[in-house]
């Protein structure tokens, strides 16, 4: 049997999936969820092989459900946003549903969904499909992390600065800091230019909240921040906030 | 600005217009009444020098003496008033340096007492022309700067039509509610049927409106409802609409599709980011010179507010500019949980009257 979750904020849409799903006997649905926060819970505990996931939800969109993912099971994306598809499809994403969709197109998605769990074939295709889609995405404005078994959703204006830990990088907000497996890279590239500022090789920091910059060597620098957090500035770095806060 | 000193290019080509004055003069001087070369570049300088100097000055009698705002017996008086007294104290000014300098040339002082009326005529003459001039760069600065405006106008129609079309109908929504369409054929055929009559007069109403059209408050209000019963069927408990539309408003005339973009934000900001229940609050009451109305939801505080949440608010405002000349029609206000717009429609009719 195969264990189906379907998350969609729309109980009109979970009810066409339910009813595509009677169809096939060898499938089971054991949870249905209409937001990512409850989606997630879901998967963890329930351990499905597939999930029916839509991308515009409360909470948590589906990209950011994925990011938080420990296991991540067959993913069919269900949308009525086609600007992802194709670059779903060039990737190796298990498939990609367009709203409204037929049965007979449900049934190939299933279809393929079924040959990857035969083969168990692990959806090594969902991560790199999460980086391609999130390459499309221009400024992040929140930056989800899992703390725990709760999950936090961090608006990026509150973020202090995020720090490079290894694979990891620390972020910094005013409550506190949280852990994200993420790359410096990725975030430097997806967060507001105009904001955040590259100032050493492993700080990133939102310009909004340094209050002075103290000389502490000849030509060295040091960043304080609002919350008292003092961080060095390198050459490039210095370059670089000096052209972005134009002093 | 004063267009001498706009570019200092100016200032250049105005000193060597008074340069190629001040030679003239000296050369006639020299030439005609065989003064020698020091009496005739002297008189020549300061009489052209002064006069240069109060030019600059008349600048300001011009721009503060235009025909916009005052009659033309008035502008006349005014520079009659300013030419003399420009070309007394220009007269004796140069006359009394001239006559300090060279008292020991008897010859000299004696034109000097005698050209009072030529030096008068040509002062005149020049007081004429740089008023001429500065006119004329008034009146073209006022023609550039109506062509700028316009082109600024024209600029912000075309982006307000372009957005109008592509806010016209979101594809995002069309397509979910297909999909619910879909589903509801299964589940709710006479539903089904119900939502597709609905979907196609909301989409219908959507193609035929026209920017410019205005429309009864009614009319809008029904193709809102019809749009708020759509998005009801795809979210079912998570939306709740209350409208409360006083029976005086019902035909006030509004611009089409104004309030349509107000709602799709409730929905999005509100709707798509909450798991819990959103009601969409719409108060139309009338006021003193037009109309007062108010769209409120509650949105989760804890999801944050995506961007580019303000380009449907902005194209509305665009359009009131353009419709109403005015742009403090339109009020945001963002509580804790509380989203509002607040719009106000002024009376059309009282704007002709006046």
């Amino acid at each position: 049997m195969i264990k189906v979750i379907i998350i969609d904020d729309e109980q009109p849409a979970r009810e066409i999936i339910k009813h595509y799903l009677s169809k096939h006997s060898d499938i089971e649905i054991i949870g249905e969820c209409s937001d990512g926060f409850t989606g997630l819970k879901a998967i963890h505990e329930l351990k499905p092989n597939l999930v029916f996931l839509d991308v515009q939800m409360p909470k948590l969109t589906g990209f950011e459900m994925l990011e938080l993912m420990d296991e991540t099971p067959q993913i069919v994306f269900t949308t009525a946003f086609d600007q992802y598809a194709i670059k779903a499809f060039e990737l190796n994403a298990v498939d990609y549903l367009l709203k409204p969709y037929s049965q007979d197109r449900f049934d190939v998605a299933v279809q393929k969904a079924v040959e990857r769990l035969q083969k168990e074939d692990k959806p090594s295709g969902i991560k790199k499909l999460t980086e391609h889609i999130t390459e499309n995405i221009e400024v992040l404005d929140r930056i989800v992390v899992k703390l725990g078994s709760k999950i936090k959703v961090i608006p990026i204006d509150t973020v202090l600065y995020i720090e490079s830990q290894d694979d990891y990088v620390m972020v910094y907000t005013t409550e506190g800091k949280y852990l994200k497996q993420q790359t410096m890279k990725y975030f430097e590239k997806h967060l507001d230019t105009s904001i955040f500022c590259r100032i050493h090789r492993s700080f990133l920091v939102n310009i909004n909240t340094i209050k002075q910059l103290e000389l502490y060597e000849k030509n060295a620098y040091l960043a304080v921040l609002s919350n008292g957090a003092k961080l060095k500035v390198s050459d490039t770095g210095y370059k670089a906030l000096r052209g972005l806060m134009k002093f | 600005m004063h267009p001498i000193f706009i570019k200092s290019r100016n200032i250049v080509y105005y000193l060597i217009m008074w340069g190629l004055i001040a030679i003239a003069h000296a050369v006639v001087l020299n030439h005609y009444y065989g003064f020698d070369h020091i009496i005739s570049i002297t008189d020549s300088f300061i009489f052209n020098a002064l006069f240069a100097i109060i030019a600059i000055g008349l600048w300001y009698t011009v721009r503060y003496n235009t025909f916009d705002h005052k009659h033309l017996q008035d502008v006349v008086v005014n520079h009659l008033g300013v030419a003399i007294i420009s070309l007394v104290i220009w007269y004796f000014s140069g006359y009394y340096l001239l006559h300090e300098m060279f008292d020991k040339q008897p010859d000299y002082i004696t034109f000097l007492n005698q050209s009072i009326p030529w030096r008068l005529a040509s002062g005149l003459f020049f007081y004429a022309v740089t008023v001429l001039v500065y006119y004329l760069i008034i009146s073209y600065r006022n023609l550039q700067e109506k062509i700028q405006n316009e082109l600024e106008l024209k600029t912000l129609v075309k982006e307000t039509e372009l957005s109008m079309l592509k806010s016209q109908i979101n594809p995002h929504f069309l397509f979910n509610s297909l999909n619910s369409i879909s589903s509801l054929t299964i589940t709710n055929p006479a539903k089904a049927q119900e939502m597709i009559i609905k979907l196609s007069e909301f989409l219908r109403h959507s193609i035929s409106h026209k920017e410019e059209q205005m429309v009864p408050l009614y009319d809008e209000i029904e193709h809102i409802m019809r749009y708020m019963e759509i998005e009801k069927v795809r979210f079912g408990d998570r939306l709740h609409y209350d409208f409360k539309v006083d029976d005086l408003c019902r035909n006030f005339p509004l611009p089409s599709m104004i309030l349509q973009p107000i709602f799709e934000n409730a929905i999005k900001h509100g709707v798509y980011e909450s798991t819990e229940e959103v009601t969409i609050t719409f108060v139309c009451q009338p006021a003193s010179n037009g109309m007062l109305l108010k769209i409120s939801n509650n949105f989760d505080p804890e999801s944050p507010s995506r961007k580019g949440t303000r380009m449907g608010l902005k194209n509305i405002i665009n359009r009131l500019k353009l419709i109403y000349q005015s742009d403090d029609l339109l009020k945001i206000s963002k509580g804790e949980k509380i989203f509002e717009v607040e719009l106000f429609l002024p009376n059309m009719q009282h704007e002709k009257k006046k």
